[in-house]
């Protein structure tokens, strides 16, 4: 499968234990597979903490766990904590590199960067001498870490870190004596961390995860070289109409590998805490970290002929949700003329359905009459009774916006809905759920999958949006297709689970 | 029912009562050593504290020594190379029973800081570990005591021990564990390189002022050779080799005061008439010509009156040597055996810019511009050379009177009496037509600048008195381009 809700619980662990965090993702020429470097983060950590796991797959759908591949250090030495970083494989030497980053506040400088090597992929040794401290450079020596390596169009091993609002790039002809190439400043000055430099097509990308508290999410960046991109970066050029974002706040610390065929990128949904669901689903603000780490989340990445990006479905994972189930409408309100698969729904009529399982991929057609007519989702919905207090959580698919350059965009938009005993409405917008803004769709037609995995959920449509999100009690729970104010076509309902 | 029952069908062992754990070992480090230097190792905290001397690269350090428990493993072996600027941890395994140990490294003090050889300081090179000291030759240096001071802290061996120096000796710094080797070798000569000079004819008649700065030059610059005014003027000592001079100009029973005075004395120490013609033709063209072939001189309290007639001070009118910008206010308040105590210590202030100008490098109280030179209780003659500075009293006075210094004296003021203003008390000149440093001459007229007290009060301790020496060691090294 490729949405966890936690990594360990995905590979049958005692599921109270660990949660997922930094994927660092590469394709194994040897193997053939992409494998995953991710820091494993407890609920108690020790002193010495985030150790790298490591985990591989074929088809980005099915995992199998290699195990710790990085122990953290003890506690008195520079990698106590472990920090992101990446894994290259010199064929010429037959050498697996990991470069990564040693944290620990009590050594001379908190952040260094670091490395281990290995022959096979899988047993590591860690080099006791090296290591490269940005103090020494000029740069920062308490934020100096996740170390993103990869072979420029020179022919030369380029790294990038995460320095104080700079990244430090140094270059390498062999992987191992680096020299300072140049530092260049982080977008609008803002802390980025875990920058991915690859390249696909005719374009070098970054992809980079902001940390600023009301824009934390992840970003990327587009050049037609290794220069321009840089530029892009230190300008903050972006290269789509909202400041270079993709996905939401659920999706975070996301880096890419390719086949030389397909890219994908893996990053972590966080994990939310609360009493019962309704607390997990709404303890999201969007001026509050959320927890560190979560569950692994992949997608494919789709490139448009300008380079733009976008995330897609991956097949792998699609094809895995294969037994098929017959939705059902137990509820349709006025407005809702539905019958089955198809159907129309107008006003703020709603259609709701039988109950979902634990891992749904829901699909449709929705296709709606006026440009700015909005439509939802609801989850966790269950039957009004009178006299009962009834709540349920919408994603909104909001494609009304009157700020300046927004007004043909579409954003998804999550709150909680319900009636109160005496059946009056109430609602709460949950901020720091929103998808990204990307395009509304020029013909109305949104082509619109949902999966969901326990409680990760993730939405795509027409390859413009992916939305990653927590909503925790959608399983053995009804859930509906709603109109909101204007008119509505549903076709090719189809629901899939495993 | 127990456990032991249940499982017993299962696991052989359970039935004799033993454990697959094994147990019997131990996990100790017994003996560490990184590049020789070896650990404290505390067997509580699971610690070991290697001991290095300071400037040991930590980066990149060999394990040259590591002895375990019988039967114990560790995951750094000897011969491994630690980066030791971090902690590091060593797994210790044996049997089934492991511990981690951390490696931490303490930094000890293990510099020899003075070696005395027959009075004679050496040259210490601490990144090279070499010590190298000269000595005139005929020396007997076969059987000669050294006297070494060391970091506080650390021991050394053969410490006024008589040893035969004809071939190079070793010299061993301990601090704790931390180790540091000295390589000492002696270098006999014959030609000197610096010279002390003075108006005495010789060594036995300096006045005790001079005698101490000679003592001091003697010692401290390497081929230091004494040579009166007269030698020089007679050609007994030839400055062709010469690098260095050093001239402290000192006299009881009124100053030297300024231009006149100066020729009178210089005159009388040569044996020859008091006109500029001869004493040009007896001692000044012999110093100019070697200050114009790059020699340097470090000239202090009435010395300080010479430069102008050895050429630093070029007319811009009409090109000749202006030997009237001399110093304009010298003064003598105290004769040496009567002298004046400090009532604390005695300061002047550093000029313009200058605080990071080699003369005040690694004083005691220094980084400000204040330079202390004496202590409470220190006794003093008040002997000044100056360009007076007073509004009103000669041409260097006013507002623009340092400008009018500059372009008169043509050099660089480095000391006022005063913060900011005061009358000009150090100053320096450029080598001829070069720039500031080698080659050039650094002139010391503060009243401060004493070497000698002939009587002290009961609350005199030294402390900043100690900047005179470092002061002219400052000099010497500026002026010789090192």
């Amino acid at each position: 499968m490729g949405i966890y809700d936690g990594c360990i619980r995905a590979y049958r662990y005692n599921p109270a234990i660990g949660t997922c965090g930094d994927p660092m993702p590469y394709y194994d020429q040897k193997s053939g597979e992409f494998r995953i470097l991710y820091l494993q983060e407890f609920a108690q950590n020790t002193e010495s903490y985030h150790p790298m796991w490591l985990l591989s797959t074929k088809d980005c759908a099915n995992y199998t766990n290699l195990g710790e591949v990085l122990p953290a250090g003890a506690a008195a030495e520079q990698d106590a904590g472990v920090g992101t970083g990446c894994c290259v494989y010199d064929a010429e030497q037959e050498t697996y590199y990991i470069y990564y980053t040693g944290h620990n506040a009590a050594c001379p400088q908190t952040e260094a960067v670091m490395r281990a090597t290995s022959t096979d992929g899988l047993h590591y040794k860690k080099d006791m001498v090296w290591m490269l401290k940005g103090a020494e450079y000029g740069l920062s020596d308490t934020d100096f870490r996740d170390p993103q390596i990869f072979a420029g169009d020179d022919n030369r091993w380029h790294i990038v870190v995460s320095g104080k609002l700079q990244f430090a790039e140094f270059v390498s002809d062999n992987l191992q004596d680096w020299t300072l190439a140049e530092s260049f400043g982080m977008p609008w000055g803002r802390m980025s961390e875990c920058p991915d430099v690859f390249k696909m097509g005719d374009w070098w990308y970054m992809i980079l995860s902001d940390q600023d508290k009301y824009g934390r999410c992840i970003k990327y960046f587009k050049g037609r070289t290794w220069a321009e991109l840089k530029n892009a970066v230190k300008n903050a050029w972006f290269p789509n109409a909202d400041e270079g974002k993709l996905d939401s706040r659920g999706y975070f610390a996301a880096k890419t590998a390719g086949n030389g065929q397909d890219r994908y990128i893996w990053g972590w949904c966080p994990i939310r805490y609360g009493a019962d669901i309704y607390a997990k689903n709404t303890s999201v603000r969007d001026d509050v970290e959320p927890a560190w780490a979560g569950a692994l989340v992949c997608h494919r990445i789709a490139q448009k002929e300008d380079g733009q990006l976008a995330f897609v479905p991956v097949p792998g994972i699609a094809s895995k949700y294969g037994k098929s189930v017959q939705p059902v409408v137990v509820e349709q309100t006025e407005g809702a003329d539905f019958d089955g698969m198809n159907g129309r729904i107008s006003g703020f009529g709603m259609v709701r359905f039988s109950r979902l399982g634990y891992h749904n991929h829901i699909s449709m057609t929705v296709k709606t009459r006026n440009a700015g007519d909005k439509f939802a989702f609801c989850f966790v919905r269950g039957e009004h009774k009178d006299g009962e207090e009834n709540k349920w959580f919408q994603m909104g698919f909001n494609n009304q916006h009157w700020e300046s350059g927004k007004s043909n965009l579409c954003r998804v938009e999550f709150k909680l809905e319900g009636n109160d005993a005496e059946g009056r409405y109430f609602d709460q917008f949950v901020n720091g759920a929103l998808s990204n803004f990307v395009p509304r769709p020029a013909d109305n037609t949104y082509n619109i999958d949902i999966f969901t995995d326990n409680s990760v959920v993730v939405v795509y449509y027409n390859n413009v949006l992916s939305y990653t999100t927590r909503i925790y009690g959608i399983q053995k729970n009804g859930w509906s297709i709603n109109s909101l104010g204007g008119e509505i076509e549903v076709s090719d309902l189809k629901v899939t689970q495993y | 029912m127990s456990l032991c029952a249940v499982l017993g069908a299962f696991v052989a062992a359970c039935t004799d009562n033993q454990s697959n754990l094994v147990l019997s070992g131990d996990c100790l480090v017994q003996e560490f050593e990184v590049a020789g230097s070896g650990a404290e190792i505390d067997r509580t905290a699971y610690t070991i504290t290697v001991q290095v001397p300071e400037d040991t690269p930590l980066d990149d350090v060999e394990v040259t020594k590591l002895v375990l428990s019988d039967g114990a493993v560790a995951d750094v072996v000897q011969g491994a190379h630690l980066n030791l600027t971090v902690p590091r941890a060593i797994q210790v395994t044996n049997g089934s029973l492991k511990q981690v140990w951390t490696v931490r490294v303490k930094v000890m003090q293990t510099q020899i800081l003075s070696f005395t050889l027959g009075g004679f300081n050496g040259v210490i090179d601490q990144a090279a570990q070499t010590i190298t000291v000269y000595l005139k030759e005929g020396t007997d240096i076969t059987s000669i005591k050294p006297y070494i001071t060391v970091s506080e802290g650390a021991t050394v061996d053969g410490n006024e021990v008589s040893a035969d120096f004809t071939s190079v000796r070793h010299y061993i710094v301990k601090n704790g564990n931390a180790l540091r080797d000295y390589t000492v070798s002696v270098v006999l000569w014959s030609t000197p390189k610096a010279l002390y000079i003075s108006g005495s004819a010789r060594e036995s008649e300096l006045n005790m002022e001079e005698r101490t700065a000679y003592e001091w030059m003697k010692a401290n610059v390497p081929m230091t050779a004494f040579a009166s005014l007269r030698d020089i003027a007679d050609g007994t000592t030839s400055l062709d080799v010469i690098d260095l001079i050093y001239w402290h100009c000192a006299k009881d029973n009124g100053a030297l005061d300024g231009h006149d005075p100066f020729m009178a004395y210089v005159a009388n120490a040569v044996g020859c008439a008091n006109n500029m013609d001869a004493l040009n033709a007896a001692v000044f063209n012999k110093l100019g010509a070697y200050y114009s072939e790059g020699g340097s001189m470090l000239l202090t309290r009435y010395a300080t009156i010479l430069p102008p007639f050895i050429g630093t001070s070029i007319d811009a009118g009409g090109g000749w040597m202006d030997t009237w910008a001399t110093p304009n206010n010298c003064w003598q308040a105290r004769n040496e055996d009567d002298p004046e105590l400090c009532g604390g210590p005695w300061t002047f202030s550093i000029y313009g810019d200058n605080i990071g100008h080699p003369l005040f490098a690694d004083l005691v109280g220094g980084g400000t511009a204040t330079v202390y030179c004496t202590d409470k209780d220190y006794g003093v003659t008040n002997s000044v050379v100056c360009y007076n500075h007073a509004e009103g009293w000669s041409e260097y006075s006013g507002a623009n009177g340092y400008n009018h210094w500059n372009e008169r004296v043509q050099g660089r003021i480095l000391g006022v009496n005063d913060p900011g203003n005061g009358n000009i008390v150090a100053w320096e000149f450029p080598a001829k037509g070069g720039a500031y440093g080698q080659g050039g001459i650094i002139c010391l007229g503060t009243g401060c600048f004493d070497w000698y007290s002939a009587r002290t009060g009961a609350e005199y301790k030294e402390n900043y008195h100690r900047n005179i020496a470092r002061m002219a060691g400052n000099a010497c090294r500026y002026l010789m381009g090192n």
